[in-house]
């Protein structure tokens, strides 16, 4: 079942003269319960595909139809919501909030819609992440590892149809990015979660079942390493 | 919402305030009786409304469920908005959606379940029939010595292809529900070879075929020996098959900074574009394939090293030859 599909994609910036081309016509599709990498050099346009796929930035031209809704259809307010209810985030930096704990920024997404905590989900999901004795801790008394962690939790909280990930281990050392590279594989396995991870690591990307290559704003090479 | 119970209730209490209200209004002033009914009336407009839309939405949504409970494909029901209402529709369409993916993916098991089951009698079918044949010619007291002597062999043989075909089953099947725990062994790729090699030497030689072989002794890979042994036997023996007397087989192992890759090339017949694709399934038997084949010593290959974050390609050129390659990732996570 198609989960994601992007269609002639194509992001500009700027005009005139100075006009630069982020993306140039891309189209492809996701199957749900995929892993897919998107590798490339830096410039080549990966995180500018992956903010759009997100429905954090807007396309020049394009589609992109994740579980059968076009997001740049709808107004800001619907896509807003419709972000933190499909989609799961996870960037470099971690983007935590400061003044939270672990728990409250793991269940943020939930609390924004107004709704319960489902004290089972959350359990299961801090089990998985190794997080059981860090919930009261805020992000700053964490290590990078573990605040990496917290943000992955953020993501899947609200099983999302999607969850994006921009370079989650480009600010770990190499352990770090191990474990987190492998609990990413864990709940892709074990929740046939469908993730899509950016990376200009080919270690990283091989972990994957399909890796996307992307030179100057095109797709290069489409390979299913994985079945 | 006529039926409903509760709102029956609701209404009447409200109803019953608003008249005992305003007619106690109506006694003090007539003229403030006839703004508070007026008031009142709109209110319990207003309220009849919004309490009719609300009613309509969960009505569409148990129409959905419905539809879905009776087998129409799910359909998005979902509209982006904030609230409890939406936030439902939203948690039903997910829920929908998993439900239907899981019958798909049933159906799929099932259908795979009884290909594979299909495929198992066919392949134990021909061996008992043919021994059905021979046990009746047995049977005759005035069969000469060598005549018996050689059925009694073809049952033999026939008996070895049904016990390796129930054996690599089994084997099959145990890598499928992941009960075999692959051992982590810093082992020489050359090792690998060589023990692959050892009973396939005497078929090789009397096929008067060459082997060449530049592998590196000190090239070490982690992974089970025993299985990854059997998996590159498998692929080495399909080679043999495949080519004809007095070709070449040659074996190199090289090493990349993500992987250690073993090369496997035979000067075979090749495997045709359209079988290509196939090849690695189960039960697959392409158009070259011997009496024989049964279609599982690739497909066994690839379950044990894709197991091992290993994993295996084949190249073909028809009437040049096959090449195979191996490769052995690096242990990153």
């Amino acid at each position: 079942m198609e989960i994601l599909r992007v269609e002639n994609l194509s992001k500009t910036y700027g005009d005139g003269e100075t006009a630069v081309t982020a993306l140039n016509h891309i189209s492809f599709s996701v199957q749900k319960g995929e892993f897919v990498a998107i590798i490339g050099p830096s410039g080549s346009g990966k995180s500018t595909l992956l903010h759009i796929l997100g429905g954090v930035d807007t396309p020049t031209s394009g589609k992109v139809i994740v579980d059968h809704t076009d997001i740049y259809e709808m107004d800001e307010t619907a896509l807003a919501i419709f972000r933190r209810r499909q989609i799961g985030l996870i960037y470099q930096f971690f983007n935590l909030i400061p003044v939270l704990n672990v728990e409250e920024n793991i269940t943020l997404p939930l609390l924004l819609d107004g709704r319960e905590v489902n004290q089972d989900n959350l359990t299961n999901i801090v089990e998985i992440l190794g997080l059981q004795q860090r919930l009261k801790h805020l992000p700053n008394q964490l290590s990078g590892g573990q605040q990496q962690r917290v943000s992955i939790g953020r993501a899947l909280i609200n099983t999302p149809a999607i969850v994006l990930a921009d370079e989650p281990t480009g600010n770990l050392d190499s352990k770090n990015s191990a474990d987190v590279i492998s609990l990413l594989k864990k709940l892709h396995k074990e929740r046939n979660q469908t993730l899509i991870i950016i990376t200009h690591d080919e270690n990283i990307a091989l972990q994957a079942d399909r890796i996307i290559s992307i030179q100057d704003g095109m797709i290069s090479k489409d390979e299913v390493i994985r079945r | 919402m006529i039926k409903n119970k509760s709102i029956w209730a609701l209404f009447t209490c409200c109803a019953v305030i608003s008249i005992i209200g305003t007619s106690v209004i109506w006694m003090m002033d007539w003229k403030a009786g006839v703004v508070a009914f007026a008031t009142l009336s709109l209110l319990f407009l207003c309220f009849f409304l919004f309490t009719l839309k609300r009613f309509r939405d969960i009505k569409k949504l148990s129409d959905y469920l419905a539809s879905v409970y009776s087998g129409q494909p799910t359909m998005d029901i979902r509209d982006n908005r904030e609230g409890e209402l939406s936030i439902l529709k939203n948690d039903i369409y997910k829920v929908t959606l998993t439900l239907s993916e899981l019958s798909v993916h049933l159906k799929k098991d099932k259908l795979y379940l009884a290909e594979t089951l299909s495929n198992i009698s066919h392949q134990l079918k021909t061996p008992l029939t043919s021994m059905f044949v021979m046990a009746d010619l047995l049977n005759d007291p005035s069969l000469p010595r060598e005549k018996r002597e050689q059925f009694v062999g073809n049952i033999l043989n026939q008996l070895k292809r049904i016990e390796w075909l129930v054996t690599s089953l089994l084997k099959l099947s145990k890598i499928d529900v992941q009960s075999v725990t692959f051992k982590k062994e810093l082992v020489s790729v050359k090792k690998l070879v060589d023990r692959a090699l050892e009973p396939l030497l005497i078929p090789m030689e009397l096929k008067d075929q060459q082997l060449t072989m530049s592998c590196d002794h000190n090239l070490m890979v982690t992974v089970d020996e025993n299985w990854t042994v059997e998996a590159i036997l498998n692929v080495i023996k399909n080679g043999i098959e495949h080519t004809p007397a007095g070709g070449r087989i040659a074996i190199s192992c090289e090493e990349t900074p993500l992987y250690t890759r073993m090369i496997i090339t035979d000067s075979g017949e090749g495997i045709g574009p359209e079988d290509a694709p196939y090849i690695f399934e189960r039960f697959y038997k392409g158009k070259n394939s011997g009496p024989d084949s049964i279609g599982i010593g690739l497909a066994m290959s690839k379950s044990i090293l894709q197991s091992q974050s290993a994993d295996i390609f084949m190249e073909s050129q028809l009437g040049v030859g096959t090449k195979c390659t191996i490769k052995f990732f690096k242990q990153m996570v």
